[in-house]
């Protein structure tokens, strides 16, 4: 199963600098990281439109919670901890990802869609779409909590320590979880057949 | 839905397909650029929250002041207002308090044996 590489993007002083109050040092925390944190959030919340929105709200809570961080070492678990949380909020405010369907297309990707014409570009835009709107129409048989599991699981690449420490419960209980979801989403897959 | 890539790969399980398929759903959504409006933004509502923690710490200081000076107020007159419900009872004068007080002195000050 395909395991994202764990490296730390930044040096553990710069995160220190920036929990004693460095806005320079937060605004290169920031730089460095949200490139990640953007495209962990587009494939949580599957709205490209709003991405920037819920990015935005991940670093307003970091800048507001850092001084509550342990150790610079736990920087990344926690900085996933709050991309969850802001995921959540946002897919709980918006209540609409079972409607999400190639009709529901933000304009930007339609855009996208459009400017890519022409033969070999259009289908490999048109395959993307059908990978996107397959896995997001097989996420919504789960609930919002464990798509979201999953999503971290399978697609993020995070290992159950690394789950562990973000979700504060222990291994055991994540792997149940973890099964039960992918054995929901697995029989809504096999039924598609 | 039509499966994608993987159909009919010969000794693919369900759950390898679905491994598959995330992988391309993770192909599909890379992780993207911000725009120039990000950074520009972000500082923007850091500020705006900025002034609403520090106008709470205002309003939370202001009001424990209030509670306070209410709280002192309530105490003082709990003292202050039967002291002067009730006056002190004296209904002697000065003088007379004087001259009592003198009189004791003066059998305290007499020299032993000579009291009767």
């Amino acid at each position: 199963m395909w395991q994202r590489a764990v490296a730390m993007l930044i040096e553990f002083e710069l995160i220190e600098k920036a929990k004693n109050g460095d806005d320079g040092a937060f605004n290169q925390v920031v730089q460095a990281y949200r490139k990640r944190i953007l495209g962990t959030i587009a494939r949580l919340i599957g709205k490209p439109e709003d991405v920037e929105d819920v990015g935005q709200e991940v670093f307003l809570r970091l800048y507001f919670s850092l001084d509550q961080l342990r150790a610079a070492e736990v920087f990344e678990p926690w900085l996933y901890r709050l991309t969850v949380n802001a995921a959540y909020d946002y897919l709980r405010r918006q209540k609409r990802r079972h409607e999400h369907r190639m009709s529901d297309l933000s304009e930007q990707q339609v855009i996208m869609a459009d400017a890519s014409a022409g033969g070999k570009q259009k289908a490999e835009e048109d395959r993307r779409i059908k990978v996107r709107e397959m896995v997001e129409s097989l996420l919504g048989k789960v609930s919002e909590e464990d798509r979201i599991l999953l999503m971290m699981k399978e697609v993020e690449g995070l290992s159950l320590k690394e789950l562990e420490k973000i979700y504060n419960v222990n291994e055991n209980a994540l792997k149940v979880r973890l099964f039960r979801a992918r054995q929901r989403v697995l029989k809504a897959f096999e039924s598609q057949e | 839905m039509e499966r994608m890539d993987q159909d009919g790969v010969p000794g693919m399980n369900g759950g390898d397909q679905l491994d598959a398929l995330f992988a391309q759903y993770r192909e599909a959504c890379a992780d993207r650029e911000a725009s120039a409006h990000f950074m520009p933004q972000l500082w923007g509502k850091i500020e705006a929250r900025r002034g609403a923690v520090s106008s709470s710490w205002f309003r939370l200081w202001a009001e424990v002041w209030l509670v306070a000076t209410l709280t002192l107020a309530i105490v003082m007159g709990g003292i202050l207002i039967p002291r002067f419900e009730n006056p002190p009872a004296y209904q002697a004068s000065y003088v007379d308090v004087l001259t009592a007080a003198d009189s004791v002195n003066d059998v305290a000050v007499l020299p032993v044996g000579e009291t009767q």
